[in-house]
């Protein structure tokens, strides 16, 4: 019941503590709730009443927030801060999400990349052909960060249509052709990560079979991820899309 | 109170509840939803442990927790209690209430 769900939610979201925590208190609060509203349903037989008796039992939802921050401990809540730089927000796109994170991939790789090469500099010297080295890094940094947003992308494909939220259909036939897409990504980044870095054909050439492999398991993981996870997080956005205004 | 009515079975939260009104005869006037909190704050000290329910086919809908005392917490509900005798002795003395 959807006004039992809102209700569970103006005292969950603003809870600062990463989303799995969030999601088990918002189940286990709306299980709470329904079955004091089934208790009221049954001794009043009116649900308006009902509705109204079991919200009043309950208890108001802006103290309850207030005890629920209460119980999440200090590393819980430098844990859910960290969280909200990488985790979906709502009501954010598919395709939002996964460009801001392929972004932000890029961003820290390249901060990590810049330390590392300042450091490799200062013991080893200059050395031979920094360009190469850095012709290699910007490839990996930026067909990484790109191999981010689209596998990112494709797997909220696949998990859409194996389980069919209320914004896309089911359609086990384009969870095929989303996972074949998926497998062609993998491996097309396989073969031209060697390539961008190196210039040389052969090199690319060098990782075929490996890079076959890949494209073969990586899908198969994406849908197995989706398959086990993906119900879970459809039911997250739900409740994270939810219209709590009064 | 908690770590007490647990200590009869394992129960989810609303069962819990059921459990807390029953043994205090009506006279908690406390809101439902403050319940969890108490129970984060257990099991966070390790008092008690929760797995979710396995969701028979009747029965759809929000999952529930099941929690069950640890032995930490058996211990912790032991001492609570020995203290509240402690307590109820100390305080019936002064008061001369019957033993």
């Amino acid at each position: 019941m959807k006004e039992l769900m809102i209700q569970v939610e103006r005292a969950v979201r603003p809870v600062r503590v990463n989303e799995r925590r969030k999601d088990r208190m918002r189940e286990e609060l709306l299980a709470h709730l329904t079955c004091i509203y089934e208790e009221e349903v049954g001794r009043r037989g009116d649900a308006r009443a009902a509705l109204q008796a079991a919200f009043e039992r309950f208890g108001d939802p802006a103290q309850l927030t207030h005890a629920l921050q209460e119980s999440v401990t200090l590393p819980q809540r430098l844990e859910a801060g960290v969280e909200g730089w990488f985790a979906w927000r709502a009501p954010e796109s598919a395709a939002r999400y996964t460009l801001r994170l392929g972004l932000l991939f890029l961003a820290v790789s390249a901060i990590c990349a810049a330390v590392v090469s300042v450091v490799t500099f200062a013991v080893q010297g200059i050395g031979v052909d920094p360009g190469a080295r850095l012709r290699i890094v910007t490839a990996f940094l930026l067909g990484a960060s790109l191999d981010v947003f689209l596998l990112g992308l494709l797997y909220f494909k696949i998990r859409d249509a194996l389980w069919g939220p209320s914004w896309a259909a089911r359609s086990p036939r384009r969870a095929v052709a989303y996972s074949f897409l998926f497998g062609l990504v993998a491996c097309g980044s396989f073969l031209i990560l060697p390539l961008l870095g190196t210039g040389a054909l052969t090199a690319t050439l060098a990782v075929l079979p490996q890079a076959c492999v890949f494209g073969l398991l990586a899908p198969l993981v994406a849908v197995l991820v989706a398959f086990l996870d993906g119900r879970a997080e459809i039911r997250h956005t739900e409740w994270a899309c939810l219209d709590i205004a009064e | 109170m908690v770590l007490s009515v647990l200590d009869s079975g394992e129960a989810h939260g609303f069962e819990v509840w059921r459990r807390l009104e029953e043994a205090g005869g009506g006279a908690l006037r406390l809101k439902e939803g403050s319940l969890y909190p108490a129970l984060y704050r257990l099991e966070e000290a390790g008092f008690i442990r929760s797995v979710w329910e396995k969701t028979s086919a009747e029965r759809r809908g929000a999952r529930r927790r099941v929690y069950h005392l640890t032995r930490k917490g058996t211990r912790r509900l032991n001492e609570g209690r020995a203290e509240w005798q402690r307590f109820v002795s100390v305080v019936g003395g002064i008061l001369g209430a019957p033993l």
